[in-house]
């Protein structure tokens, strides 16, 4: 039941009663007034006082420790009332004891015995009446104008009755409502029990450091019984189970002492327990004002070992990491520092390389030249064939002139011999200028001159070439050239381009066999100021996989004395160099076509 | 006795060279002269008496080698020599058919030892 609910009812229930009592005493007084003897005066005395009484007795019930006030007033009622019925009558006394016995039985004894009590009471009254109004007891006070009236006791016996059952109703429902209360606060109290009790959290309260009283989960966590805990010492509770903990006792004392002042703390305690199991718990602790007496310290310990383990289990975790990180920092650095010196054996390899390539430029140059000297080589043979035999036109003529000044008169007449000595004279001068030129068209070709801007006659430069070539081409190849008629300059190395007809042409010279056919056509183009030099042979011809390769360095098809594979790589650079360009066509079997074209300088235009 | 004088034949597709070959020798040697090797071959059938034959080695039709390869084994009594521009004879040296060589521009002296001692050679023979 609701606790202001009963507290209203009481209140209310106090009210009617002290409005009854305050009517009866009105109601008493007034009764003075119309006393007309000293017995009524002492009846209306006497039943003030039992009102009083009454009223002494419910403000006495409001107290917490009414028995013995109670008892004395019992005790003073009974005394009172006996004395009323030996001196004043039964009447007063009768209606004393309706009136007052329901509201102090009600009290101690049942309800079922306060009715008995109270039907046995209102038949002694009855009879009374019944007894005193037929006369069959006389009583001391004014009989027939009071006692002998039927009314009189009706109204007395009503108001009574009303009176002192709404007092004993109001001490039954008080009575049931304390026992429904008593019941409540029990409920209150077991669910507060079954709370603390059952509480997930350990609770422990602690009075002056000793333990006070604690939950079962309390006993859980310290494996023990409650025996055990009780009245001990917070230390000794802990002593015999714990020694390496992580907070000793003066430290705990500390923070008891603390938690007087502060009120709150939270602190985390290592616990050994009895079976060596180590558990790590998270205590909180509050001060507890305001109950009973003395210092209280409320202790919540909750097991935190799960959470300690993960945390240290993380903990170590993160050292791990943090070792394996810097383990492999550690390596990286290795690693960067294998790498540094693998990138300065790069640099070096690197600087090695460019120095390779220095002197694999130095190599090319020496092979380019090594290559003219080669080319030379091929034709020396046929060149000394081709000096040789003009000298041999100057020698035998120096012979001959020899033997015309020794056997000249044999030979015929002084005319004829002046015939044979011109004849002899021309050859020897033949000799000489096919020497000469010989040696010149050698020069042209081997000699080293830098300069690109040579003002060079390619049809020049062809028929020195030719020369220089003849001994290789005269056996086997008819040799045709069909030059333009407008000088073809061109602004180059003379030597160069030398190099570039030579090898072109002994290439064709070297392509035909037995018999064949060479020729060398130039064309100058006076719309587009191109020359077009052009060398066809109808020899072996190159295969159509092998011509994209003709200008590679080292391709060769020749066996190796007759070439270095260079030749037409060195063509190739020298026709680039002088910008021009180069175009070769060729049928397998049927012959080659290499045609050159220039670009006539500007400013030779109008040459 | 008295030498009679040496009869050869030179051949060469230069005609200058055969006539200022036939001036040098004049009075010394009788020079019988062929632009070709069939010429040269002519010559040969109708000729008995040649002492020994000089050949250019580079010539159109014929080369020199291909002469005396074919005219040595008809003539296997006449020494055939090598007259060319060329400086060196390899493929002469390793060939039985060619006697010798002589490189132009020809010494005057050699041709005339050797024809002397070809025909002291051949009167010996005949004197035995």
């Amino acid at each position: 039941m609701n606790p202001f609910i009963l507290k209203f009812k009481k209140i209310s229930l106090y009210k009617i009663i002290l409005l009854f009592i305050i009517v009866a005493l009105i109601g008493n007084l007034l009764s003075y007034k119309r006393s007309y003897d000293l017995d009524m005066i002492y009846a209306s005395v006497t039943q003030t006082i039992m009102i009083l009484l009454g009223l002494v007795t419910l403000v006495v019930k409001k107290n917490t420790k009414p028995e013995n006030l109670v008892s004395i007033i019992v005790v003073l009622m009974i005394l009172y009332g006996g004395a009323g019925m030996v001196f004043y009558g039964f009447s007063a006394s009768c209606k004393f004891l309706l009136f007052l016995g329901p509201l102090f039985f009600a009290e101690y004894v049942s309800f079922k015995k306060n009715i008995v009590f109270f039907i046995s009471g209102l038949g002694v009254y009855i009879l009374l009446a019944v007894l005193i109004i037929n006369g069959v007891i006389r009583i001391p006070i004014d009989h027939n104008l009071y006692a002998g009236k039927i009314n009189a006791w009706m109204i007395d016996g009503v108001s009574l009755l009303v009176i002192s059952y709404t007092g004993f109703l109001i001490k039954i429902s008080s009575k049931e409502m304390k026992q429904t209360y008593l019941k409540e606060l029990e409920k209150s109290d077991d669910r507060f029990q079954q709370i603390f009790n059952n509480s997930n959290e350990a609770i422990v309260l602690l009075k002056d450091f000793v333990m006070y009283d604690c939950n079962k989960k309390m006993l859980e966590l310290f494996d023990c019984e409650k025996d055990f805990i009780l009245n001990k010492h917070v230390f000794l509770v802990g002593s015999h189970s714990y020694k390496n903990v992580l907070l000793n006792d003066s430290l705990l004392e500390v923070i008891l002492e603390e938690t007087q002042h502060e009120r709150v703390r939270i602190f985390e305690w290592e616990f050994k327990k009895a079976s060596g199991e180590k558990i790590v718990l998270e205590v909180s602790l509050i001060k507890v004002e305001k109950l009973d007496d003395g210092a209280y310290t409320q202790a919540i310990l909750r097991d935190i070992t799960l959470r300690k383990n993960k945390e240290l289990a993380q903990l170590r975790y993160q050292k791990l990491l943090e070792e394996q990180v810097q383990y492999r920092t550690e390596e990286l650095v290795k690693l960067n520092g294998v790498l540094l010196k693998a990138n300065a054996e790069l640099e070096n390899q690197h600087h090695e390389l460019t120095n390779t390539v220095k002197d694999l430029n130095n190599a090319k140059n020496h092979l380019v030249q090594s290559e003219k000297m080669a080319s030379i080589g091929v034709l020396t043979a046929g060149v000394a064939h081709e000096i040789n035999n003009p000298l041999n036109f100057i020698q035998s003529g120096i012979y001959s002139f020899e033997n015309i000044l020794e056997n000249g008169h044999l030979m015929g007449s002084p005319e004829e011999l002046r015939k044979i000595q011109r004849k002899v004279l021309d050859q020897m001068n033949e000799g000489v200028y096919r020497v000469t030129n010989i040696v010149k068209g050698l020069n042209r070709f081997s000699r080293e001159n830098k300069t690109n801007s040579e003002r060079c006659d390619l049809n020049e430069v062809i028929k020195n070439c030719l020369l220089i070539l003849n001994h290789e081409s005269k056996d086997t190849c008819k040799v045709m050239t069909n030059f333009c008629k407008e000088n073809p300059v061109v602004l180059a190395n003379e030597g160069k381009l030398h190099q570039v007809f030579i090898n072109v042409i002994h290439n064709a010279i070297q392509s035909i066999d037995t018999k064949g056919e060479i020729e060398v056509t130039t064309k100058t183009n006076l719309i587009t100021n191109k020359i077009i030099v052009t060398v066809r042979d109808n020899g072996c011809g190159i295969e159509a996989d092998n011509l994209k390769k003709v200008f590679d360095p080292f391709y060769t098809t020749k066996r190796a004395e007759k070439g270095t594979g260079l030749g037409l790589s060195i063509v190739y650079g020298i026709i680039r160099e002088q910008q021009a360009e180069v175009e070769v066509t060729s049928v397998l079997g049927k012959g080659t076509t290499i045609s050159f074209i220039f670009t006539k300088e500007q400013k030779l235009l109008n040459v | 006795m008295r030498e009679r004088i040496p009869r050869l034949l030179y051949i060469d597709d230069e005609p200058f060279n055969l006539e200022l070959f036939q001036l040098t020798f004049f009075g010394s040697i009788e020079v019988l002269i062929a632009s070709s090797a069939s010429d040269a071959l002519k010559i040969l059938e109708k000729d008995t008496a040649i002492d020994l034959v000089i050949a250019d080695l580079e010539m159109p039709t014929t080369s020199g080698i291909e002469f005396i390869k074919t005219a040595k084994v008809l003539y296997t009594e006449i020494p055939f020599y090598v007259l060319s521009g060329y400086d060196y004879f390899e493929e002469c040296e390793e060939l039985e058919v060619v006697s010798g060589f002589f490189q132009k521009p020809f010494k005057k002296e050699e041709i005339l030892t050797l024809s002397r001692k070809i025909i002291k050679e051949s009167q010996r023979e005949i004197i035995r």
